[in-house]
C-alpha cells in the first residue's frame, strides 16, 4: 500500500516538477514568477488536442507540433508583453503575467468551450502487474519523459554552448552583457523553452484530468510550490521539491485524509520555507567586494 | 607611429535624465596602456558602458574602433556585436559569475572570439601561468575565491578572449596592497602580448606609472591629457583629484 501511493505520488510529482523547471528558469532569468506560465500549458493541450481531434494527427506527431507552437507562444509573451513593462517594475511585470493569464485561460473558454475534454493517453492505461504493485504504462511513461526531459535540460544548460549562455545571462546578466552575451535574446529563448516544457506537461496530465481551461489552476500553483519547495532558480530543486510535493500528497490523501489532499503540499512548503528559507537546495554564496 | 584603435569624439552619454558624459575626445594607439583617471563619478564608468553600446548616447558623438584595419563606428552596435570585434572588459566588481567554477568561467571568454581550438588551449596555459592560484582552483566556484582571486579570474577571464584591446575598470579596487601590486604587473604583461589596455583606475599614481597616457576625466568632461610622467609630475593635478602621498 505505502510503495503503491509512492508510486502514484511518484508520477504526479514528475509533472509538478517539469512544470516547477519551467518556472524556475523564468524566475531565474527574469526575477518573477510566471502566472501565466500554467495557463501556457493548458493552451498547449488545447492546441495539441485539435490537431488531434480536427486534424486527424496522430498523438506521437500531435505533441511535437504542440510543443513547437507553445514554444511559439511564449516567444510572443515575452516579445510582446514581457519586454514592453520590463523597464518599469517587477510589480508591473509580475501583474502583466497575471493579466496574461486570465486571457489566455479566457480566451480558451470562447474557444474551445468550459466542458472537460477527453485527451487520449500516449501510452496504454491498463494497468500491469510489476512485483505485486499495480502501475500504468502512463505512469511509467510520464516519470521517464518527465525525467529525461529534466536531465536533457541539465544538459543543455552545462554542455551546450547556447545554454550556457542563457545560465549565465540569467545568473548576472550585467556581467553577461558584457562578455557578449545577447541577454535579450537568451531571455526570449528561455521562454521559449519553458513554454515547450509546459506544453509536454499538459499532455502527459490531460489524460488524467482530461483538457479544461481552468486545468492550471491547482497545478500551476503545485508548480510554483515545488519549485520554491527544492529552491528557486535551481533545477534539481525543481525536481526534488516536485516530487516530495508529489509523494506527500498522496500520502495525505491515504493516510490522514483525501479532502486536504492539496493541503499538505503546501502544509510542506510552509514546514520547509521555515527551517530553510532558500528552499531545499540553493545555498547562499556571498559575492565578495 | 602606431595606429589609432579607439578614437572617441565628441561622445555624450545619459542615464535617463542625468548627463554623465560631456563631450569626450580621446584616443588610444595600438599597443598603448592609457589610464583614465578621475574621482568617483567623473563618467570613467560611464565610458567603458559606451565603448560597449551599454548606456544611450546623445546625437553628434562617434566611437570608432580600428577592425582590422578599417575603423568601425560602434555607436549603434550592441555588446554583442562589439565583443567578438576583439574588445573584452574587466568589469568593475570583477563581474565574476559566483555559481561557476574557475574554469567554466573563463571558458565564457572563448565564447565569441571565431578561431582555432588549439588558440583557446594556448591562452588558457598563458593564463593558468601568469595566474597559477587560478589552475590549482580551477574546479572551485568562483564566488569562494578571496577578491583578489576573483579579480585574476575576471583578468583571466578577459584574456582567454584573446582581445585586442582589453579594458579595465578599477582592478585595483579593494584589493591588498600586494594584489595591487601584481594587477598592475599583470597588466604590464597584458601590454606584451600585443593587447592594448585602457585602464580607469581611482589608483592614480599607479595607474599613471605604468601608463603610456593618461587622461583626467572631471565631471563628464576631459580636464587633462598627457603622457604619463607629466601627469605624474603635476603636482596640483595630482593634489586635486588623485589624493597624491603615497
Amino acid at each position: 500500500m505505502l510503495v503503491q501511493q509512492i508510486l502514484n505520488g511518484l508520477t504526479n510529482g514528475s509533472l509538478y516538477a517539469l512544470m516547477a523547471v519551467g518556472v524556475t528558469m523564468v524566475y531565474k532569468s527574469l526575477g518573477m514568477l510566471n502566472f501565466a506560465h500554467g495557463d501556457v500549458m493548458m493552451i498547449g493541450t488545447f492546441i495539441c488536442l485539435t490537431l488531434i481531434n480536427v486534424g486527424g494527427l496522430n498523438v506521437l506527431v500531435a505533441i511535437p507540433l504542440a510543443v513547437v507552437c507553445s514554444a511559439a507562444l511564449g516567444f510572443c509573451l515575452e516579445r510582446l508583453v514581457l519586454r514592453r513593462v520590463e523597464f518599469s517594475s517587477f510589480v508591473n511585470l509580475l501583474i502583466a503575467t497575471v493579466g496574461v493569464s486570465y486571457v489566455l485561460r479566457n480566451g480558451a473558454m470562447v474557444l474551445f468551450g468550459t466542458n472537460p475534454q477527453k485527451f487520449p493517453s500516449i501510452f496504454s492505461t491498463t494497468p500491469l502487474d510489476i512485483f505485486g504493485f499495480k502501475i500504468t504504462p502512463q505512469s511509467i511513461g510520464t516519470i521517464c519523459v518527465s525525467l529525461a526531459l529534466i536531465i536533457a535540460l541539465h544538459f543543455f544548460f552545462t554542455k551546450v554552448k547556447i545554454g550556457k549562455c542563457m545560465e549565465l545571462a540569467s545568473s548576472n546578466p550585467e556581467s553577461a552583457t558584457m562578455m557578449g552575451i545577447n541577454v535579450s535574446l537568451m531571455r526570449f529563448m528561455t521562454f521559449g523553452i519553458s513554454a515547450g516544457l509546459a506544453c509536454c506537461a499538459g499532455v502527459l496530465i490531460a489524460p488524467y484530468t482530461y483538457a479544461r481551461a481552468d486545468m492550471s489552476a491547482t497545478i500551476g500553483l503545485k508548480a510554483f510550490a515545488a519549485a520554491i519547495l527544492g529552491g528557486i532558480g535551481n533545477l534539481w530543486g525543481a525536481l526534488l521539491g516536485g516530487l516530495i510535493l508529489g509523494v506527500v500528497e498522496a500520502l495525505g490523501a491515504t493516510y490522514i485524509s483525501s479532502a486536504y489532499r492539496d493541503a499538505f503540499s503546501f502544509i510542506v512548503l510552509f514546514i520547509v520555507l521555515f527551517v530553510k528559507p532558500t528552499g531545499l537546495l540553493n545555498r547562499k554564496i556571498e559575492n565578495k567586494l | 607611429m602606431a595606429d589609432t584603435i579607439l578614437k572617441v569624439e565628441n561622445l555624450v552619454s545619459t542615464y535617463g535624465p542625468i548627463t554623465a558624459l560631456k563631450g569626450i575626445n580621446l584616443e588610444v594607439k595600438e599597443g598603448e596602456i592609457v589610464s583614465l583617471l578621475g574621482s568617483n563619478g567623473a563618467g570613467k564608468s560611464t565610458l567603458m558602458k559606451s565603448i560597449l553600446g551599454m548606456v544611450t548616447i546623445g546625437e553628434g558623438s562617434s566611437i570608432q574602433y580600428n577592425h582590422d584595419g578599417q575603423m568601425v563606428e560602434l555607436i549603434g552596435k550592441k555588446s554583442h556585436q562589439i565583443i567578438p570585434l576583439g574588445i573584452a572588459i574587466v568589469p568593475e566588481g570583477r563581474g565574476v559569475f559566483i555559481n561557476k567554477s574557475v574554469e567554466e568561467n573563463l571558458e565564457v571568454g572563448t565564447f565569441f572570439r571565431k578561431r582555432p581550438a588549439a588558440r583557446d588551449k594556448e591562452l588558457l596555459d598563458t593564463v593558468y601561468q601568469t595566474f597559477p592560484r587560478l589552475k590549482e582552483r580551477r574546479k572551485q566556484l568562483a564566488g569562494t575565491l578571496s577578491g583578489g582571486e576573483q579579480q585574476m579570474l575576471a583578468l583571466g577571464r578577459a584574456m582567454m578572449a584573446d582581445p585586442r584591446l582589453m579594458m579595465l575598470d578599477e582592478p585595483s579596487m579593494g584589493l591588498a596592497p600586494l594584489m595591487v601590486a601584481e594587477v598592475f604587473n599583470v597588466i604590464k604583461n597584458v601590454r606584451e602580448m600585443g593587447i592594448t589596455v585602457l585602464l580607469v583606475e581611482q589608483n592614480a599614481k599607479q595607474a599613471l606609472k605604468i601608463a603610456d597616457r593618461g587622461y583626467v576625466l572631471t565631471t563628464g568632461e576631459v580636464t587633462q591629457t598627457g603622457t604619463g610622467k607629466e601627469l605624474l609630475a603635476d603636482e596640483s593635478l595630482v593634489a586635486a583629484y588623485l589624493g597624491a602621498k603615497k
